[in-house]
């Protein structure tokens, strides 16, 4: 198998007054695997859109194999060998894993009668082949994950793919599962197909790529072969020459003096939620957060870690066990007291922290309500408002700072630094903070892990839920993992290392495992 | 109650589904590929019309079917062009082509018929020699014989084969799923849900021709609500073209009920809500566990940020 040569040359793709790529050249080189790099907004998923046929470029050609080409959908790039496997899984999660495979299959697109036994056959050879231990006949919803990447992937292998695409793969999974998917991408170069991988993740870039090619503001601003990789020179091309570097990895958690044997601001003893339909989101799960302390709750998403936001916020009612909040005792059924209510950095910050259309000042009293010092009697004066809103935007350095912008105008990092703004400023003894810097820049995700360290420094106490080791490890005094709706043991964070907790978030180690020995642990990767 | 009382019933009840069944099925292809279809109601209006147009000038009642499907399909065509091309609120749109079918087929009737209630009468279409059939001249033998119901129950049969068999079929219901995941795959998203919408619009103007050809000719706002209680049957049958079908049996049969119990003690009105609240309790019993395609409503824009 050949993969096509891929050129892109002179691409340039603007959505209205923003200029997502411009004058970008990119070279594809048949049987490699291509990196592509930068913050979030830099053009990366814009580019590569643009070659899958989703987007039309404004100016510039794509030539495949010295021929310009053409890509007007998706169907014309599938036909050339294209295919991409996107950050938001391409599924249909009540179909089954052999629908959503064969959909748009040449052949299988009009009214003939889809021959499900052949193509299921067809289709566990080549799971048999790539070691997949998939069920062609399972629905997507039953599956976890990592297995709902690799139905995208044997979907792009069905479909005759020779250069892959694959959107910040790694975003979703856990490490063990990384070394999985990484062994498969090399193979796919091995067999002579080509790989296209963007992340934001200079490990993995070191780790994987042939090549890679920096990204910023929608210009390449460097490409280098795999000889001559440069951890600090990816870094400057990455953020910008002048840029403040981000300390943030790796760094190891200075534990506050007071923590241990400290004040206890949150217990919660064998807490239970089951949804409606009777299945158990959360089960006995049981944690102690003292003054002072960040505890991390470490694991992939969809173990429960929304339900123990939302709980351990107050947001949510749980059905078994019990939960005190300072001095306040709450059980099965009872809704924590508003006042009570420990502040909230979501999952999921555009559904459920910022209302769109809002203007940023609205959307920072919608925590205040109860804030007499603008809300007199129900009602607030927009002026009055404005002028309360503002230097909450300036401190927490939203960018730009006008409060008549609404929350689309801002960029991911600035959403969630509003958040915190509305947040921080109710003052609460605990935040609780769900994926706070999931997709976004490397200059805000310093800024956001220094706001939770000033936190602690000041004696407040923070739950920090993550999926990033990274994060977890550089911020907690303490560490526990969410594994389908089970909390484990807190472990020290000095006591345990990525390879562990790793491990221990894909289920490789019991809950109540022990930390490894002391001459094993590594302080970073 | 003898055989010949329950075969006499069971034809009723097949005679009252057939046009809430044909809105119904209609109504899944419409709303697998996404595109809520409240104007089935004006479709069936369109439809009704239509086929007695057809039927009146050129004594053909098969040219009055040609012409009721052609009806739907042109309102159809209407409410895809707004939802799916110029992504317009479908709701509105629905709505909208429902007031303005009322008041067409109303100018219609006084312009072509010179009436303000009703048409003159057409006849239906049969098959000549079906009378000589086995229990042809009985009143089931009549319905099973017929064209029109013959079709019927070739178009549900044709519509769990599409959808459950096919390519295609699997990629109307991506539609209304997952549209980015069927353009991803190679699709128009467009023109699945065009599809999907003209299929409720054919379908939907048979289900007028049948109300026309029951009665033998078009009345002012002869739908009657029928559009609205297939969508409710759609629901409960859960966006499947078989449990669409059957539900609309069930709702036939309450209103076969409500027709034979009058004259008993039990006051007219009332009677005559009796496949309504039937609708509606099955509705609040079902619905909980009734989930649409997760895409419904939501217009598509393929070159959309996301």
């Amino acid at each position: 198998m050949q993969a096509p040569a891929v050129r892109l040359i002179g691409i340039e793709r603007r959505f209205g007054k923003t200029i997502a790529n411009t004058d970008v050249d990119l070279n594809l080189r048949p049987a490699s695997i291509h990196a592509l790099v930068g913050e979030n907004g830099a053009g990366k998923s814009t580019l590569m859109r643009i070659l899958y046929g989703l987007l039309q470029p404004d100016r510039g050609t794509i030539e495949i194999d010295g021929r310009a080409v053409e890509i007007a959908s998706p169907a014309v790039a599938l036909r050339h060998g294209i295919g991409m496997i996107h950050q938001h899984f391409m599924l249909v999660p009540p179909m089954t894993v052999l629908e959503n495979i064969v959909l748009g299959f040449p052949g299988q697109r009009g009214l003939r009668r889809l021959p499900r036994r052949a193509l299921a056959a067809r289709l566990r050879r080549l799971f048999d082949d790539y070691g997949f231990d998939l069920d062609p006949h399972a629905p997507v919803e039953s599956l976890g994950v990592g297995e709902r990447q690799r139905v995208e992937i044997a979907r792009l292998l069905f479909h005759g793919a020779r250069l892959l695409i694959c959107d910040e793969p790694t975003a979703v999974l856990a490490p063990p599962e990384v070394d999985g998917l990484f062994r498969i991408l090399r193979r796919f170069r091995d067999e002579g197909r080509t790989v296209v991988f963007i992340t934001h993740k200079l490990a993995e870039v070191l780790a994987i790529a042939d090549r890679v090619t920096v990204l910023r503001r929608g210009r390449v601003v460097g490409e280098l072969a795999r000889d001559e990789l440069d951890h600090d020179r990816l870094v400057q091309w990455i953020i910008g020459e002048g840029a403040r570097p981000t300390a943030t990895i790796g760094g190891g958690a200075q534990r506050s003096a007071q923590a241990s044997g400290g004040v206890r601001v949150l217990v919660a003893e064998e807490l239970g939620v089951v949804n409606a339909a009777g299945r158990a989101l959360l089960a006995g799960v049981s944690l102690d957060l003292h003054r002072g302390e960040i505890v991390g709750i470490a694991g992939v998403q969809g173990n429960g870690q929304r339900e123990l936001a939302e709980v351990m916020s107050g947001r949510r009612t749980f059905d078994r066990g019990s939960l005190r909040i300072g001095e306040t005792r709450i059980g099965p059924g009872q809704r924590v007291p508003p006042a009570l209510r420990p502040a909230l950095i979501p999952e999921d910050r555009t559904t459920e922290g910022l209302v769109p259309g809002l203007p940023l000042w609205e959307n920072l009293l919608l925590g205040h309500l109860a804030d007499a010092s603008v809300v007199r009697w129900g009602w607030y004066s927009h002026g009055a408002a404005r002028r309360w809103a503002q230097p909450l935007l300036d401190r927490f350095r939203v960018q730009p700072p006008r409060a008549d912008l609404t929350p689309e105008a801002l960029s991911g990092g600035n959403q969630q630094k509003l958040l915190c703004a509305r947040e921080f400023a109710r003052h609460a003894p605990i935040l609780v903070a769900a994926q706070p810097t999931r997709g976004i820049d490397l200059g805000s995700t310093a800024f956001l892990h220094d706001l939770l360290r000033e936190v602690r420094r000041a004696g407040g106490s923070v739950l920090l839920i993550s999926a990033d080791l990274d994060e977890i490890l550089a911020l907690a005094d303490s560490v526990a993992v969410l594994y389908r709706g089970r909390l484990s043991r807190a472990w020290a964070r000095t006591a345990i290392d990525v390879e562990f907790l790793g491990r221990a978030m894909v289920g490789m180690l019991p809950l109540d495992a022990d930390p490894p020995e002391r001459e094993t642990i590594s302080e970073s990767r | 109650m003898g055989l010949a009382a329950i075969f006499s019933l069971l034809a009723q009840t097949l005679r009252i589904s057939v046009p809430y069944g044909l809105a119904a099925v209609g109504g899944v292809f419409s709303e697998r590929s996404g595109v809520v279809n409240i104007a089935l109601e004006g479709i069936l209006l369109q439809g009704a019309f239509c086929a007695v147009v057809g039927t009146y000038f050129t004594g053909s009642p098969f040219v009055g079917i040609l012409c009721a499907m052609v009806g739907g399909l042109a309102t159809a065509a209407v409410h895809a062009l707004i939802t799916v091309t110029l992504r317009g609120d479908q709701i509105i749109s629905g709505l909208a082509i429902n007031i303005i079918a009322f008041g067409l087929t109303r100018a219609g009737l006084r312009t072509l018929f010179h009436s303000a209630s009703n048409s003159p009468r057409i006849p239906a279409p049969n098959f000549a020699q079906a009378r000589r059939w086995p229990g042809g001249d009985t009143p089931l033998g009549e319905i099973l014989y017929d064209p029109l119901f013959l079709l019927t129950v070739l178009l549900v049969l044709g519509a769990i084969w599409f959808f459950f068999r096919t390519g295609l079929g699997l990629a109307v219901r991506t539609a209304g799923e997952h549209p980015e995941a069927a353009h991803s795959a190679g699709f128009s998203v467009a023109r699945l849900r065009w599809l999907g919408v003209l299929a409720s619009g054919l379908l939907g103007g048979l289900g007028g021709a049948w109300l026309a050809f029951a009665q033998h000719s078009f009345t002012d706002q002869m739908s009657n609500g029928r559009g609205y209680i297939a969508l409710a049957a759609m629901i409960v049958g859960k966006w499947h073209p078989l449990g669409a079908a059957g539900a609309c049996l069930l709702f036939g049969a309450a209103e076969t009920a409500q027709i034979r119990l009058q004259g008993a003690a039990i006051p007219t009105q009332l009677l005559q809500s009796l496949p309504f609240v039937l609708t509606i309790v099955v509705l609040v019993l079902w619905v909980g566990r009734s989930i649409g395609p997760a895409a419904l409503g939501r217009p598509y824009d393929p070159e959309g940020e996301g």
